[in-house]
């Protein structure tokens, strides 16, 4: 039996009172259960052990499940749209009652719902047919609209005390079944029972409170007499737009409160240093945030560096950063915050860190603060950023953190950080910069991760035992790694095995591994390039459209593995035809085949090639030079 | 003769509806007295237009006082009308608004309760005519009013009635020209917390705006 | 071709207030455009005139990289005025206005000598305009330029919106004779080019456009709304927009009796 029917069962068996025993339980309540089920309103009220018994994310079905099983019994709330003693009042008012025994919600759901008795505060029917006269032709009661669509998207204003969230819309949230109030609705869940009501609930029924004050006879008096001096009023009271009464409804109320416990959280009450990063997950920019972080906390000390997690909340690999080192997400505290809030919130908590130096590393709401208030800011602290690569869009035209955010932030940094020489060079003359300015450009070698990993002499090896020829590619499978260039190398060279590890990242290809040549096998994802079967392949190919000095090509020269990679970006600062098989043509798959066949052809050049790479990147990629070289920017910073 | 409470109207561009908030100023006025005050009524033409000039040319004969300064800003307007001020009380008006007629009376009967550290707010805000709109100020004493919040929005305009001392310790702060309207009564509202001021509400009062500044939310 | 008279043909001058970095590729560009002209084998005069110049701005023109362009100094606080001022200084026949955040096409000051010297061979008072203007960094929009002689040209339409963007290539006796008006605040600059646009026209000036030719304009605020209705107002009042005479505005080859 599904789960759904499971409770569908238990739902008539709870939700029928005595009285309403021999009814049949009507499909249409089962339904109206679903629309309203908020697992994340539903957790709260548990105890740590319930919600560990439910799992990380229980899905509707569950929560409905357990919520008739025993919260329903418990009083606890299962939907956030229901608010017990509104039901109460409302139905008195059509001369009902709850009969005895009889849950609530479930009273509402099979008997209120009939009345269109809306159980909440949150909804105002009327004001919301008025404001969205398009529901005029809704086929069903204008609740179902909100609980169904309404409450997980932004426009739709329910009630004249106004939308109740911070108006960021939020792709999931009807998946998830988290209507965008959830977070108002939390806020100081602490202090509030949250069977019976809430911050946000309290706080709507004081603003239709205060509202309803206007009919009071001094207050309407003193309306009437103004409006004989001034008609444009519009008196008697006709009001369009939402009312607003702070402390509730105020966005800065709940962001203070998130300002405060992010601090809390931190631990720390000022720190030298704050890096700002996006988020957390294979990248390489993700790397080198956690390099820089490094170095810097090696330079100063970790509870002196601060890692500041803005634009999602996802922190996949917490390995990249040093033990000790604070990483605070507050991306998942900004959730529904829309626009110029999110970037005043990290204002405030940078500024309440009162650090020496912020660090930006890929983090778009960085940028911004940085772009938009970086005069201010940068009086009181400095301002650094760290530039990898521009991206190119389907057009061709270049975008990204190079171009737009750093003309906008430029003047505002104390330094700018660079994994390339060549991207420096072209900044430096795009902008026909001056001395004082380029001084400002530091080029960094990003340094490699420790590996005593060493394949030279593998590829004369397998060619003299005749083994079948292994090209390796690794990276994400995104637009701008190319795997359509290796899809066609792997044509052209049908005896050659292409071994491709990795994943999709960003969906922006269609990748059908059925329509692959039978030359190329799709790995899977990998944990670490030394985790890969290096003595066994004979070279590495990478193929990227744009970069800066990609990691795959760093790792690779590292493990002394034969390199033929497109000449883009940084690449050239590394492979040369002196290390490896640079490739210039780098849109045409021959020109790949060509250097494959080239490398083959001479396994005992190729390998000298690899060697002397291997020695060069050993020599200057060292954990110990990056270092050294943060430390003297961090100096000169603070002189 | 001191009043005991100073209405100044700061009149800048407002043209002819600078005559309607001075007919509610002098409503307002006369509402007080008749509860026993002694009030003046100020109108203060800081860098006014002609149109606005015109509006207020006959306030003299209104029974209210006259002031001119070249300065548009209103910061610095404000700060200017406190000076010229001779009440224990001022309250100060915009010539774009109206103050509901019971305004200065029940603003004075809040104020008198603690008068140096009380600003006083009108319980609603009536806003009509881009966006028509109620906003309610809250009142500090509210326990879901937690002070950081003003960082991140301003939540108290600065059409206020505070003691003439009030005012002078916290002077308003005089901006340039790149200040958005309503910047200036959040700057003071951040300034007035800081200097451990309270906020309150004088019931049944209300101010009559055209619109919201952006800052207020 | 080129003439033999000892002037140059053509006077760039590239105003900068405030700017610093931001003018790198503005400088590229004109560069690339002086280049280009100069192969044709037309003579330029470049000038970067500095108004006001922030200290920062004159540092970044200081380097010895613009060591080829004249900097010339004001102190007028006006771009309208700066022009005026670099115009009676500029020996050029022809002036062409670069804005320091602003990028023209390779081919622009090339082109549009070739066409301003046919016209004038035609014995045709004319004023080159760019075939494109392409906005850029804050929304991206294109604006055809429309030339008097199109049959989409109307008059009447200069009450709206300003027909011709002020970086134009221009004989240097159109700029004595019309002058920028100074800035009255709150006019602003747009409003400039547009009584500039319209005085040209009534004063018999043709505005024609240089195929493929583009300049790239950037821009960074875009809130004209209340701003843009006081400018209408004004250009209602300019003499050669009365209702009874628009309509002889731009008449290729006819200047309005209001000139």
């Amino acid at each position: 039996m599904s789960r759904s029917r499971q409770w569908a069962d238990r739902l008539r068996r709870t939700a029928s009172a005595p009285s309403a025993a021999q009814q049949s339980p009507s499909p249409d309540v089962e339904e109206r259960l679903r629309w309203c089920v908020h697992p994340r309103l539903y957790l709260a009220q548990l105890t740590s052990g319930e919600r560990a018994d439910l799992g990380a994310e229980p899905g509707v079905d569950a929560v409905a499940e357990h919520y008739l099983t025993h919260g329903a019994a418990r009083g606890l709330r299962v939907s956030a749209f229901f608010h017990p003693q509104t039901y109460d009042d409302r139905l008195a008012e059509h001369d009902l009652s709850i009969p005895d025994g009889e849950v609530p919600f479930l009273h509402w759901l099979r008997t209120g719902w009939e009345h269109r008795i809306v159980p909440t505060p949150l909804f105002d029917a009327d004001w919301y047919l008025e404001h969205h006269p398009v529901l005029r032709t809704h086929p069903r009661w204008v609740l179902h609209h909100y609980l169904t669509r309404g409450c997980y998207q932004p426009q739709w204003v329910p009630s004249p005390a106004g939308r109740h969230h911070g108006g960021a819309p939020d792709d999931e949230a009807m998946q998830r079944h988290d209507p965008l109030l959830l977070p108002e609705l939390l806020h100081r869940a602490d202090e509030h029972d949250l069977r019976e009501s809430s911050w946000l609930e309290e706080g709507v029924l004081a603003v239709l409170r205060k509202r309803a004050r206007l009919h009071s006879p001094a207050l309407a008096a003193q309306v009437a007499r103004a409006a004989e001096l001034e008609p444009g009023l519009h008196a008697p009271l006709r009001v369009e737009q939402p009312s607003v009464a702070p402390p509730h409804a105020h966005l800065g109320t709940r962001m203070a409160r998130e300002l405060a416990d992010a601090r809390e959280e931190l631990g720390l009450d000022q720190v030298d240093t704050v890096v700002l990063v996006p988020h957390c997950r294979m990248s390489g920019a993700a790397r080198v945030a956690g390099v820089l972080t490094d170095a810097v906390s090696a330079a100063t000390s970790p509870d002196r560096v601060a890692v500041v997690v803005t634009d999602l909340p996802i922190f996949e690999r917490p390995r990249l950063f040093p033990d000790g080192v604070r990483v605070l997400d507050l991306a998942h505290r900004l959730t529904g915050v829309a626009q110029p809030v999110r970037r005043d919130l990290l204002d405030s908590l940078v500024r309440s860190l009162r650090p020496r130096r912020v660090l930006v590393v890929n983090s778009l709401l960085g940028w911004q603060l940085v772009s938009e208030l970086g005069a201010e800011l940068s009086r009181v602290t400095d301002l650094g950023a760290y530039l990898f690569t521009w991206e190119v869009d389907e057009q061709g035209h270049r975008y990204g953190f190079p171009i737009g955010p750093l003309q906008q932030s430029l003047e505002h940094l104390s330094w700018l950080l660079l994994d390339s020489e060549r991207l420096r060079d072209e900044i430096v003359d795009r902008y026909l910069m001056p001395s004082a300015t380029r001084a400002r450009l530091h080029f960094l070698r990003t340094p490699l991760a420790p590996s005593e990993v060493d394949v030279t002499g593998v590829l004369e090896r397998r060619r003299s035992a005749g083994a079948p020829v292994r090209v390796l590619w690794a990276g994400r499978f995104d637009r701008q790694k190319r795997f359509d260039l290796v899809v066609e190398v792997a044509r052209l060279l049908p005896d050659v095995e292409i071994h491709a590890y990795g994943k999709p990242v960003l969906s922006d290809v269609d990748l059908h591994p059925d329509d692959l040549p039978a030359n190329i096998r799709l790995m899977g994802v990998y944990d670490g390039f030394d985790t890969l079967p290096l003595d066994e392949a004979d070279l590495l190919l990478y193929t990227s459209a744009w970069d800066g000095i990609p990691n795959v090509v760093l790792e690779g020269a590292q493990s002394g593995l034969p390199i033929v990679a497109s000449a883009v970006g940084g690449v050239p600062e590394v492979i040369t035809p002196e290390t490896g098989y640079p490739v210039t043509d780098v849109d045409e798959p021959a020109a790949y085949v060509d250097a494959i066949r080239t490398l083959l052809g001479d396994p005992g050049g190729a390998t000298r090639r690899a060697a002397t790479l291997r020695e060069r990147v050993h020599r200057d990629f060292t954990v110990e030079q990056y270092r050294s070289a943060v430390a003297a920017l961090l100096g000169g910073g603070e002189s | 003769m001191t009043a005991d409470v100073s209405a100044v109207l700061v009149a800048t561009g407002e043209g002819p509806r600078a005559g309607i908030a001075l007919h509610g100023v002098l409503d307002a006025a006369a509402a007080a007295r008749s509860a026993g005050l002694a009030v003046e009524v100020v109108v203060l033409l800081a860098d006014a237009s002609s149109g606005t000039r015109a509006a207020l040319g006959e306030a003299a004969e209104h029974g209210a006082r006259l002031e001119t300064i070249g300065v548009g800003e209103l910061g610095a307007a404000r700060n200017y009308a406190v000076a010229a001020a001779t009440g224990r009380y001022v309250a100060l008006l915009d010539a774009g608004g109206l103050c509901s007629a019971n305004w200065l009376h029940a603003a004075h009967a809040v104020a008198e309760a603690d008068p140096e550290r009380t600003v006083v707010h009108p319980e609603v805000h009536w806003f009509y005519e881009q966006g028509r709109e109620l906003y309610f100020p809250p009142d500090q004493a509210d326990p879901g009013f937690d002070p950081a919040m003003v960082a991140l929005g301003n939540c108290w305009d600065a059409q206020t009635f505070a003691a003439a001392e009030v005012h002078r310790a916290v002077p308003h702060p005089e901006l340039d020209a790149g200040a958005e309207p309503g910047d200036l009564d959040w700057a003071w509202t951040r300034a007035t917390l800081a200097a451990g001021l309270r906020h309150r509400l004088a019931p049944d009062t209300l101010s009559f705006r055209r619109r919201r500044p952006r800052t207020l939310r | 071709m080129a003439t033999t008279t000892d002037a140059p043909d053509v006077s760039l001058v590239v105003t900068a207030h405030s700017e610093t970095v931001v003018c790198g590729p503005t400088m590229r560009s004109a560069d690339l455009a002086v280049a280009a002209a100069r192969a044709q084998g037309y003579e330029v005069e470049t000038v970067i005139a500095l108004d006001v110049a922030s200290d920062e701005t004159r540092e970044y023109f200081d380097q010895q990289r613009f060591d080829h362009w004249e900097r010339w100094d004001f102190q007028e606080a006006d771009l309208g005025r700066v022009r005026n001022a670099a115009v009676a200084r500029a020996t050029g026949r022809y002036i062409a206005f670069l804005d320091a955040d602003d990028l023209f096409s390779e081919n622009w000051l090339a082109e549009g000598i070739a066409v301003l010297d046919e016209a004038a061979a035609q014995g045709r008072r004319a004023i080159a305009h760019p075939e494109l203007n392409v906005m850029f960094d804050g929304g991206n929009s294109v604006l055809v330029h429309i030339e008097q002689a199109s049959p989409l040209f109307t008059p009447w339409f200069a009450y709206l919106r300003n027909y011709h963007d002020s970086l134009c290539l221009t004989p240097r006796e159109a700029h004595l004779a019309i002058p920028y008006v100074s800035r009255d605040i709150p006019n602003g600059l747009s409003f400039q080019d547009w009584q500039f646009s319209i005085e040209t026209m009534a004063a018999g000036w043709e505005h024609v456009l240089v195929r493929d030719t583009i300049i790239f304009k950037r821009r960074r605020d875009t809130s004209l709304g209340q701003e843009s209705s006081i400018r209408r107002s004004i250009v209602r009042k300019l003499p050669a927009m009365a209702i009874d005479r628009v309509h002889d505005l731009a008449r290729v080859g006819k200047a309005s009796e209001t000139a």
